[in-house]
């Protein structure tokens, strides 16, 4: 080991120096003190913590099955890392004597093994990520490897800069060994192999050079930290521990109703949405500071599959340059929105939530996106062409194709149901939400008759509000109008407030959603229910007599604002299973569950056309009939219409056919 | 008793439709008040456009012309119609509710110190209160208004709220130019040419018949049927999704919910479903005709014609028969 008398003052000036670089540049992270205060979180220290050790130091989420090798490489860098940041750090104490009755030797046996696997495990991660950007090349990484996207040394400067690090280490290690020679040099197994290489005396010449060069470049590596992609091991770290988990992908509520009618609000002034770095929230910030820039969200976001110009991942770190040429004045200037990042971008989302559920360190895309889709529609009154028809329909009719207010019911009475009205009965056990799509669209229309039947043949005292329902402002607030989705949603709220029931059932997961996770921001708590939960509890209590007679062979599609969104996987699934006899099978697709593919609707999308090469509809709907599926079983009335209109483009129907899991189950319901 | 006075608008030569209905509704107040109507016209080149007005019963036409009117510009038309208003006196000023107009009347109202009474559906006399009627709360409640105070009144109303088939032709408006002060230096908006939407695309938004073609058409060598149909019937073609993202008519002829939306008198639906993300974009046809061979496809509860049969048997039947009789 170093020999203290000679080196001392030196080496530790120049520790103290990377030191002081190192706090330097870490104005990156403190810049996120530009955003604005974070409302509606809830943090709670022991989650933080245990978010900041299993998820942050432990790395938890960056295994994923659906990145084996990304995974792997990872682990091994992560853990090699730390690893050997643990053998650096007892290193310096054992050869300054201090804790050495706890500590052990370098030359303990099973610790000098350990620190070999340590730097090996680093030596392979680093050689797994030069394969994969220059072999493998996934197209979501950045291609220019030694630009990255904006980091010092880009994505393999600082891979190589890591490579002269583990030479440098294996080479001391070398050197120290054949110079002191211990007993248990053979445990150092890699260092004692290339100590082999050369004589000790060349060894004792070059030590000096060697072990030097291991400090500075080892100094240099802190004090550049922060500003290399390797500053994701603090930033993420800093991100999961403040990341209120139960709150992630639910956008942010504002209150515009209030802003607006405030007397005193300077509205010249009011930012409505994000435009810059200074309109997020410091979390938010965060997360453009913490992101590794991994690309996982970009590799299983649906509209880049269908080549949308949006790469979740570069509007994250688009956010991240902004903001360090507003805190920093680093780069060149931009407009965040509209020139670093489009409004086609923008509006190419489905708001699916693949990413989020992707992301290793917990960034929460959908809702920044939804900021920025804000301004965009309330500062500067510019929607998505048809989309902004959409949004007028929701205000002036109550539904988003704009048909007649006052038709919420011709699905049953065309069809002579007689619909108990809430109106006329003014209690009831379930309140049926049948959506604008259940109440206007003729294929959903069939939808919401099946659940009459179903809630019929098992008893239910329910009730519909009729023409007292109107849109929940679902698609209004993923395109960013806020101030309508309010409008509706409080107009929802006081109608609810009028009835009593114990709760909501509905088949459609976009209202599911918005009802029960965000109206209680506006006072509105109300129990309510999927249809597949609903139907699931009825087909388990027995009250509904199903018949294991449905045929088919069933693919399920998992809606994205049901699973991703509401965790809800399996009572879909359990009721096809009730349904299903008859040499019936149940086949999943390979994106399935919490890793399903988008229909293509949700976000709004359902109401313009955002510019893509592939339909996202035609992509689910090859990836379901790969399965050799006869039936596609939806739970969503977006989802329907999607894969049903997938069907016909690809001229199909023929050969396979779209249903509802209501629809499915009543068609085994008992006749007599 | 001074007059009612109709603004009018036209484009390139063309009267904008929705100012014949307003010309109707000028009439209609004008005999109940028992005066005469004005018409007013202003724009750059209007020359074409005055001649359709030219057998209108109306007292006189007058005729604000200036190069500074065209591109629109809310200062110009604000200043052409105080000096109309100034110098005709008349009692209520009807506008059409166009874009131009929600843009420029209210000015032009306030510069009276007069509210504008805006997106009528009706007038009528009651008494001797004229009432003009208007839409609240989503169409859900009418409300009555009265104008009170001193003329001028000025009012516009909303598209289709008369019909331009009950216009009365038996007159011969004196023709009158009229100058108004304009002084372009001081107008502070300038305009742009005017984008169109469909840059260079198929616009069915202002065609009265379109024949649409669906996915029941089979191939791209059967929508030539469609195209011979559409031109024997004086119309356009327009398709549902399917067919333009198959590629056999261009995306710029789609209709729907991500395509446009149309008014025809006549939808002539070929082979479609009727899926509701189609039919918003048709639902303001009048009278829609449905050829399907699927008697269960939801176009048949949208159309008020249908035929259960092929399109490839029904449409050239129909041809035989336009061509045949024509």
């Amino acid at each position: 080991m170093e020999d203290g008398s000679h080196l001392g003052g030196l080496f530790y000036g120049l520790a103290a120096l990377a030191m002081v670089v190192f706090v330097y540049n870490l104005r990156g992270l403190a810049s996120i003190r530009l955003g604005k205060p974070e409302k509606h979180r809830n943090l709670k220290p022991l989650a933080q913590l245990w978010n900041a050790l299993f998820f942050g130091v432990g790395q938890a989420r960056a295994n994923n099955r659906r990145f084996t090798y990304a995974s792997v490489m990872h682990f091994c860098l992560g853990w090699g890392f730390i690893e050997l940041l643990f053998a650096t750090t007892v290193g310096f104490f054992v050869a300054r004597d201090i804790f050495t009755s706890f500590l052990p030797g370098m030359d303990v046996p099973w610790f000098a093994a350990l620190n070999e696997i340590g730097g090996l495990m680093l030596l392979t991660g680093l050689l797994m990520a030069l394969f994969r950007r220059y072999v493998d090349k996934p197209e979501a990484l950045p291609q220019d490897a030694f630009k990255g996207r904006g980091h010092l040394l880009g994505d393999t400067g600082i891979i190589l800069f890591l490579l002269i690090l583990v030479a440098g280490g294996f080479l001391s290690e070398a050197a120290r060994l054949a110079i002191e020679r211990p007993d248990t040099a053979a445990f150092s197994f890699v260092g004692n192999a290339v100590s082999g290489l050369a004589s000790a005396e060349t060894w004792v010449s070059l030590e000096p050079s060697i072990w030097w060069g291991h400090a500075v470049t080892s100094f240099a590596f802190i004090a550049v930290l922060p500003l290399t992609k390797m500053f994701h091991a603090v930033g993420a770290i800093a991100n999961v521990a403040v990341t209120d988990r139960e709150r992630r992908g639910l956008v942010r509520p504002m209150n515009v109703s209030a802003l607006m009618e405030d007397p005193d609000a300077d509205l010249d002034n009011i930012a409505l949405g994000a435009s810059k770095s200074q309109d997020f929230t410091w979390k938010q910030l965060l997360d453009s500071v913490a992101c590794t820039e991994c690309a996982r969200c970009t590799t299983v976001c649906p509209a880049h599959a269908a080549e949308r110009p949006l790469s979740p991942m570069n509007v994250i770190t688009d956010i991240r340059h902004d903001l360090y040429h507003e805190s920093l004045g680093r780069g060149e200037a931009r407009k965040l929105v509209g020139e670093r990042v489009s409004e086609d971008t923008l509006w190419s989302c489905t708001t699916c939530g693949a990413c989020t559920e992707v992301c290793p360190v917990f960034v929460d895309h959908v809702p920044t996106f939804t900021d920025m889709r804000r301004y965009l529609v309330m500062s500067e009154g510019s929607p998505p062409d048809k989309g902004g028809e959409a949004l007028e329909a929701m205000m002036s009719k109550g539904n988003p194709w704009g048909l007649p207010a006052r038709g919420r019911t011709e699905w049953a009475s065309s069809a002579g149901i007689d619909l108990p009205l809430m109106k006329d009965k003014k209690q009831a056990d379930v309140l049926y939400w049948v959506g604008c799509a259940g109440a206007y669209d003729p294929r959903n229309q069939q939808v919401a008759r099946a659940m009459v039947r179903l809630l019929d043949a098992a008893g239910v005292d329910y009730g519909v509000l009729g023409d007292e329902e109107t849109c929940t402002g679902d698609s209004a607030r993923r395109m960013g109008d806020e101030y309508g989705f309010e409008t509706l949603a409080m107009q929802n709220i006081e109608t609810f407030k009028q009835y009593e029931f114990n709760k909501i059932v509905t088949p459609c997961p976009h209202c599911f959603h918005t009802i029960a996770n965000e109206y209680p921001d506006f006072d509105g708590r109300f129990e309510v229910e999927h249809h597949s939960d609903f139907i699931d509890g009825l087909i388990a209590s027995g009250k509904l007599g199903v018949k294991p007679t449905n045929g088919s062979v069933t693919t399920y599609h998992d809606p994205c604002y049901l699973g991703r969104h509401n965790r809800i996987y399996d009572s879909p699934r359990n009721v096809l299973a009730a349904a299903s006899g008859n040499g019936a099978s149940l086949r999943e697709m390979d994106q399935n569950r919490n890793n399903s593919f988008c229909c293509g609707a949700g976000g709004g999308n359902m109401w313009y056309e955002p510019e893509e090469k592939e339909r996202i509809n035609l992509l689910r709907l090859r990836q379901a009939r790969a399965t050799g599926a006869d039936t596609i079983a939806v739970g969503c009335s977006f989802c329907m219409i999607m894969m049903e209109d997938a069907v016909r483009v690809a001229n199909e129907e023929d050969s396979v056919q779209v249903r509802d899991i209501a629809e499915i189950v009543a068609d085994t319901l008992s006749t007599n | 008793m001074s007059n009612v006075l109709v603004l009018a608008e036209q484009r390139a030569g063309t009267l904008n439709p929705q100012s014949i209905e307003v010309v109707v509704a000028g009439q209609k107040l004008a005999a109940a008040l028992g005066v005469e109507l004005d018409i007013a016209l202003i724009g750059g080149d209007i020359d074409a456009a005055a001649e359709s007005l030219a057998s209108v019963k109306a007292a006189r036409l007058f005729m604000v012309s200036d190069g500074a009117l065209e591109p629109y510009r809310a200062e110009a038309f604000d200043v052409a119609g105080r000096t109309l208003v100034e110098e005709l006196k008349p009692q209520y000023v009807l506008l059409p509710h166009t874009y131009l107009v929600r843009d420029y009347a209210p000015r032009l109202a306030a510069a009276f110190k007069r509210v504008l009474i805006s997106d009528c559906v009706d007038v009528r006399r009651d008494n001797d209160n004229i009432v003009f009627t208007r839409q609240l709360f989503q169409g859900k409640v009418n409300a009555d208004v009265l104008a009170k105070g001193d003329a001028p009144h000025f009012v516009s109303f909303q598209a289709g709220a008369f019909r331009a088939d009950q216009l009365e032709t038996d007159g011969a408006p004196s023709k009158q130019a009229m100058n108004a002060p304009f002084d372009a230096a001081a107008f502070k908006t300038q305009s742009h040419d005017p984008v169109h939407e469909m840059a260079d695309g198929v616009d069915l938004s202002n065609v009265d018949i379109i024949v649409s073609v669906g996915r029941g058409i089979q191939s791209e060598e059967n929508v030539e049927i469609a195209r011979q149909l559409a031109k024997a019937l004086g119309g356009e073609i327009g398709a549902s999704r399917p067919v333009c993202d198959a590629g056999w008519l261009s995306s710029d002829h789609q209709i729907g919910s991500s395509g446009q939306s149309v008014t025809p008198k006549l939808y002539l639906a070929l082979g479609i479903s009727g899926s509701i993300q189609h039919m918003v974009g048709a639902k303001g046809a009048k009278t829609i005709a449905a050829i399907n061979t699927d008697p269960k496809a939801p176009i048949f509860a949208a159309a008020d014609y249908g035929v259960v049969g092929d399109v490839l048997e029904v449409v050239p039947a129909l041809l035989e028969e336009l061509q045949g009789g024509g």
